[in-house]
Formats: structure tokens, C-alpha cells, sequence
């Protein structure tokens, strides 16, 4: 089913289309959502919210352009949304992050978690912009239009991101001189 | 090359998701520490990146999402919105905790009265009386035991209705400060029609209800094990007997 055809059968009131529709996108929204939150119950939330908006208010949905990336300009506001108000809670997980900062190398790393805890030191339009970028495997083109920014500044958001989350980990011992040498190519 | 060109280079890499260094490039890095570190942290995230597992949304999202849908559909105007799910969280831990706190007093207050009683009978064993059971007097052996007896139990009656109506008071209480719900959007759903029905789910957990509650469906439910201790109580008021025949 193509995404036109999905949305006309939510715009029915299909239950089964609703379902479908819900499902084919729920698990790129959530996604999104957990790494720009950092937290999975908020996560919920704010997934919930977003893809019950998109079902809203898709009659707005220009049937020119991909569904999804539409959909994600919705979970990224909501996401921003939902940052502002909780911003004590935020600076507590940075405040945790600091705390356990152990010099180690690489072999004792979750390479995975250190990522996401280095991704939620970064300035929200630099995390946003690597989630999509990397994480949604949009086009720098489709970020720029989410993100309502030039091209040029999503490449600059892109690199940025990317130097500062290696200096976070280099910062908390995920790897040293040596254990560089484990990525040469 | 130079450190710009091959700054371009790196970037063109990224932005192509992939590939490999050109061999000038390479050259250049391994010339130029500067830039042999910047390599070096660009394979760092990728390697990162790599490492990210896919994240899967919970199973109960889907019918979360269209519950709210459905309930925002049946909801008549002006009626306040779909608590969410945290907000479900909060309410229901306000409920635990209200009720732990009310188990803590019973509690207190029964182990306070045990140890009253025992109290009691400890002095009524060491033929001291109580402020509050003189022992009746009685020639023979056997009467004067059937006497003590009879007179601890009355104490011990005296002591559990004393708590069955506290008890009850303070359930009252509770059931009365929680606020009424509106009552037209939990009528509709039900507890336990909520992801059955409104979805066509079988797989409706107390959790997952509990986080698709809709506003003040807490407070029904507070209200309700309010008023159910404070029933359970009136039953035990009225089931301790009046008094112990003595002898």
C-alpha cells in the first residue's frame, strides 16, 4: 500500500488503515524519539502524541512528498517541545554523564550506550540533524526541509555533530592513541 | 594535498554514508597528524553507529495510539483530554503510595494496641490491674481465671472496635478527598474494555489499561478502595460482639 493510498483510508476513518498506518511508522517515530530523549517512558509519550497529531491533522499531508519525512517533522517538534519543558531532567542525565566518566579503552566500552549518552550532550539542533541524518538515513536535502534550514547549514550541523561526539568519547576514555588503530582502514 | 582538501574529502565521505580515502588522502594523514586524528574520529562514530542497535517501539504503542484516537473521537466536546501515559503513571503511584501510606497507620496503630493488650495481660497474669480492666474479685480458683479472661477480651474487643472505626473514619476520608471523576469517558470505555473493544486487541494488560486510563479514572478507583476498607471495617464494627460473657 503506497502512502496515498494508506492515507486516504485513514482519512475514511478505516480502523484497519489506522492500524496499518500506526504500525508501518511507529517504530522510525519511536525511534527518533528514544535518541533525542534519552529516555524511553518519554519516549512513549511522545511517540504516542505524534503519530495520534499526524493521524489529526493529515489532511494537511502534501500528497507530493514522502509521507515519513513528514511525519518526522512532527516527532522532531514534539521532541523540542517536549525538551523545553523538561529541562532540569536533561541537565540531571548530563549531570550523571560527568559523573561516571572512567578512563578506559575501547575492549570495555558499550560503544552503543556511549553514543547515546555522548548524543545528549550535543546541542539539540546537532543531535536532530545526526539522528536523521544517520539514524532515519534521510538525505541531507529531506533534514534541511524537516529542520527548515539551508542545505549548507544542515552539512554544517552534520560535521559538527560528529566532531563533537568523538571528542566526547575520546573525553570519556572510549578510546586512547593505541585503540585508535583498531579503526584504521 | 593540503589539510582543507582533504578536510573536503572526509566530509564527501561522510555525506556519501561510506567508501574510502583516496591515496593522497591517505598520504596526507599519515603526513599530517592533525588530520590522521580527525580520520581516526570519523571512524570512531561510524564504528559507534554501527554498533546502535535497532530500537523497536513497545508492543503497546499501536493500540495506545489508537485508543486515544478512538477516545478522542467519543469525546464529547469540552471534556478534558487523554491523560497520557506518564501522567497514568503518576496517578497510579499517588494511588499506591496513598494507600501504603494507610497500611503503614493500620499498622502502627494494631502493633501499638497488640502491644497494649499484651501489656494488659502480662499485668493481669501478675495480678496487677490495669488503668483500664479492674479483675473482678472471686473466691474460687476456676471462676477468678474464667473472670481474667473474660475481662482481656472485652479489652481486646474494646481495642478492635476502637480501631475498626478509626480505620473506617480515615477510609471515608480518603474516599472523600479524591475528586470526583467525570464519569462519561471511563463509563464508555470500562477498565476492561479498554484495548479489547476499542481496538480489537485481546492483549490488554493492568498495566496497559492502566496507562490508557482516561482523566480521573484514578480518582474512581481511589475513591473506590476508599470506600471498600471503609465497608471491610463497618463489617468487623459490627461483627466484634458487644461483650464477652464473664464466668
Amino acid at each position: 500500500m503506497d502512502d496515498r493510498e494508506l492515507v486516504e483510508r485513514c482519512l475514511t476513518g478505516d480502523r484497519e488503515g489506522l492500524r496499518a498506518f500506526v504500525e508501518q511508522f511507529q517504530d522510525w517515530v519511536f525511534a527518533l524519539c528514544f535518541r533525542q530523549l534519552g529516555h524511553r517512558q518519554d519516549a512513549e509519550d511522545v511517540a504516542q502524541e505524534t503519530l495520534a497529531r499526524a493521524v489529526r491533522h493529515l489532511g494537511q499531508w502534501d500528497g507530493v512528498r514522502p509521507l515519513k519525512p513528514w511525519i518526522l517533522t512532527i516527532a522532531v517538534n514534539r521532541c523540542r517541545t517536549h525538551l523545553s519543558r523538561r529541562n532540569t531532567r536533561v541537565r540531571t542525565v548530563d549531570a550523571e554523564i560527568e559523573r561516571k566518566a572512567p578512563p578506559a579503552r575501547l575492549a570495555g566500552f558499550d560503544l552503543a550506550e556511549e553514543l547515546q549518552l555522548a548524543l545528549q550532550q550535543l546541542r539539540e539542533e546537532y543531535r536532530t540533524c545526526f539522528l536523521l541524518f544517520h539514524q532515519q538515513e534521510l538525505s541531507l536535502h529531506e533534514v534541511a526541509r524537516i529542520m527548515n534550514c539551508p542545505d549548507g547549514t544542515i552539512k554544517t550541523w552534520l560535521h559538527r555533530a560528529r566532531r563533537e561526539l568523538a571528542d566526547l568519547l575520546r573525553a570519556r576514555g572510549v578510546v586512547t592513541e593505541e585503540g585508535h588503530e583498531l579503526f584504521r582502514i | 594535498m593540503n589539510c582543507s582538501e582533504f578536510d573536503i574529502e572526509l566530509e564527501q565521505l561522510v555525506e556519501a554514508r561510506g567508501g574510502t580515502l583516496t591515496e593522497r588522502a591517505v598520504a596526507h594523514a599519515a603526513a599530517c597528524a592533525g588530520c590522521r586524528q580527525q580520520w581516526y574520529d570519523q571512524c570512531l562514530v561510524d564504528a559507534a553507529l554501527l554498533a546502535w542497535r535497532p530500537v523497536r517501539s513497545p508492543s503497546s504503542l499501536t493500540e495506545s495510539v489508537l485508543g486515544q484516537l478512538l477516545e478522542e473521537r467519543t469525546r464529547p466536546a469540552g471534556s478534558p483530554q487523554t491523560m497520557t501515559r506518564s501522567e497514568a503513571r503518576l496517578g497510579w503511584m499517588a494511588v499506591s503510595a496513598a494507600a501504603a501510606c494507610l497500611l503503614a497507620v493500620l499498622g502502627i496503630g494494631m502493633a501499638t494496641r497488640s502491644a497494649s493488650i499484651d501489656r494488659n495481660l502480662a499485668r493481669h497474669q501478675s495480678g496487677h490491674p490495669t488503668r483500664m480492666i479492674q479483675p473482678p474479685v472471686h473466691t474460687s480458683a476456676p471462676i477468678e481465671v474464667a473472670s481474667s479472661m473474660a475481662a482481656v477480651l472485652n479489652d481486646l474487643r474494646t481495642e478492635y472496635r476502637e480501631l475498626a472505626a478509626e480505620t473506617s473514619a480515615t477510609a471515608r476520608e480518603f474516599a472523600v478527598v479524591l475528586p470526583e471523576a467525570p464519569a462519561a469517558p471511563w463509563a464508555e470505555l470500562g477498565l476492561s474494555d479498554m484495548g479489547s473493544k476499542t481496538v480489537g486487541s485481546t492483549d490488554h494488560s493492568a498495566g496497559n489499561a492502566v496507562d490508557k486510563a482516561p482523566p480521573g479514572a484514578v480518582s474512581v478507583i481511589g475513591r473506590s478502595i476508599g470506600t471498600q476498607i471503609g465497608q471491610a471495617m463497618d463489617f468487623l464494627w459490627v461483627a466484634v460482639p458487644e461483650s464477652v460473657p464473664r464466668g
